[in-house]
């Protein structure tokens, strides 16, 4: 989806960037599973460090199995298989590509919409089956969305008000928890993941938001009017988004130990501010498979 | 009760050192002050009890040497009274997470004084809308100068950025620097040892 949650292999333990290449192609699989073959493009980093957190959360063991790779077919790989969070890591991701392609057929340029409405075409009964399954969170997304969108058709400059729209789809997914107290640390977590990851999507954004004149929240709040920031406003930005890794650490703490600890916690001291580092130095390529200190 | 030793992550057979180190560590960990403004802070404090529990247990039980900081309390986190009753109000529902009707309550409010953007600005935080935390806390501070309650709530909204970015992730350590010269030497050796 987004790509800006990701761990910092170099640091990872081996035995733990396999788990966490197991959780990316069990959400592939289940998918696939859910949705058909189309779906597997719905396949992303973000949602599988949802996965990886609810399983923590709700001290899981995921099953493994060796399955075929689409993408490489040689040799078989290791799957996480038969979790309801995969599952429900999955039906999220549909719902949530589904209503980000919405958003691209009106702001993007020509090819990127007529892209995203051949992409928007494929997903439409995948996108259907799911909101079926989770129709609160449907419609609470979409309606997000269009708060964003009004905030946005009225050149709002905090960067806060429309970050928070786009936290609170995130946050919402807490309610798959049924414990009280984690459901409120798991709460507290996606919001600020959110926050951190609209935030660095508007900042790397910069650029081709300020040439289409589209809407950008940092444009606004900043006043900038070259995508060559000054020292002051890139502080800036990297302070509050330090804030929000902050915040998701401290939330995180109080899960305290469990079995995913050393995944997860490279993704949210390492990862994050690896990443934000990247965007910075304008270097962040979304496409790159894996990303480690040779990058920054 | 959980077994304390478990609490605090240890074995039985952990040196008192050792265990002084584990307790000290998730201490750092579970402060008050990690959690000033912050929604999870009850969470946290319940965290800090069991711990302190946990501590003054295993401390009991090897014959008392020492004690835990039960009596950490935030530094900073308490709230001084305001000047005017409802100031005093919001600043209680602040404090009861009642983060809704406080904002409401201080949008009705027209007399917008250093006290009511520190307050808003106390609000912003707990909802995570840092950006506009810390410009109402500039604010506050740059319409009234002398008051440190201000001051130390705009200093926790900067600096957060030392902690978080670290430069230098991995690289070359005295490990890495003996096994590359290990290669190299029998990388020579094979080639004739030049």
């Amino acid at each position: 989806m987004f790509g800006y949650v990701r761990p910092l292999k170099s640091e990872l333990k081996i035995r733990e960037w396999e788990l966490y290449q197991s959780a990316y192609c069990g959400l592939c699989h289940a998918l696939k599973k859910r949705y058909g073959f189309i779906s597997r493009f719905a396949v992303n980093y973000d949602f599988t460090f949802l996965t990886i957190l609810l399983w923590a959360v709700n001290d899981e063991a995921p099953m493994m199995c060796k399955k075929n790779c689409i993408a490489k077919p040689i040799r078989k790989k290791c799957v996480c298989i038969n979790s309801n969070i995969l599952d429900f890591a999955a039906d999220a991701s549909v719902i949530l590509l589904y209503c980000k392609l919405a958003d691209e057929v009106q702001d993007a340029s020509f090819f990127q919409k007529v892209y995203a409405r051949l992409l928007r075409r494929f997903f439409k009964s995948a996108y259907r089956k799911a909101s079926l399954r989770y129709p609160e969170f449907c419609e609470y997304t979409n309606e997000c969305l269009n708060e964003l969108k009004t905030l946005e058709n009225r050149n709002v400059s905090s960067i806060d008000a429309t970050a928070d729209t786009f936290a609170r789809i995130l946050e919402k997914l807490s309610e798959f928890v049924d414990d009280a107290a984690k459901k409120r640390i798991v709460s507290q977590i996606l919001y600020h993941l959110g926050r951190y990851i609209y935030l660095l999507d508007a900042w790397d954004d910069l650029e081709d938001d300020i040439n289409s004149k589209n809407y950008n929240p940092i444009v606004l709040r900043f006043n900038i009017e070259s995508a060559l920031l000054c020292d002051e406003v890139k502080n800036e930005l990297m302070e509050t988004l330090a804030q929000s890794i902050k915040a998701i650490t401290v939330a995180y703490d109080l899960i305290g130990d469990n079995k995913m600890d050393g995944i997860l916690r490279n993704i949210l001291t390492m990862g994050l501010p690896t990443i934000v580092q990247l965007v910075c130095a304008g270097r962040f390529n979304k496409k790159e498979k894996q990303i480690n200190e040779r990058s920054v | 009760m959980k077994d304390p030793y478990s609490v605090i992550g240890v074995s039985r057979n952990t040196s008192d050192d050792d265990i002084k180190k584990a307790y000290r560590e998730l201490a750092k960990k579970y402060h008050p002050d990690n959690y000033v403004n912050n929604p999870l802070a009850d969470l946290a404090q319940e965290k800090m009890k069991e711990i302190n529990e946990a501590y003054d247990a295993i401390l009991k039980e090897r014959a008392g040497q020492g004690a835990s900081y039960s009596n950490a309390t935030s530094s900073s986190g308490a709230y001084s009274y305001g000047r005017s009753a409802p100031n005093n109000r919001i600043r209680q529902m602040i404090i009861n997470n009642n983060i809704q009707q406080a904002e409401l309550e201080l949008n009705t409010v027209s007399n917008r004084d250093a006290e009511w953007h520190f307050l808003m600005g106390s609000v912003m935080v707990r909802k995570g809308w840092y950006d506009e935390a810390k410009r109402h806390f500039q604010t506050a501070c740059s319409m009234d100068p002398a008051n440190t309650e201000y001051r130390t709530a705009l200093n926790q909204m900067v600096g957060a950025a030392g902690g978080v970015y670290q430069s230098g992730v991995g690289g070359m350590n005295a490990c890495d620097c003996c096994t590359s010269l290990m290669c190299a030497n029998m990388m020579c050796d094979c080639c004739g040892g030049f």
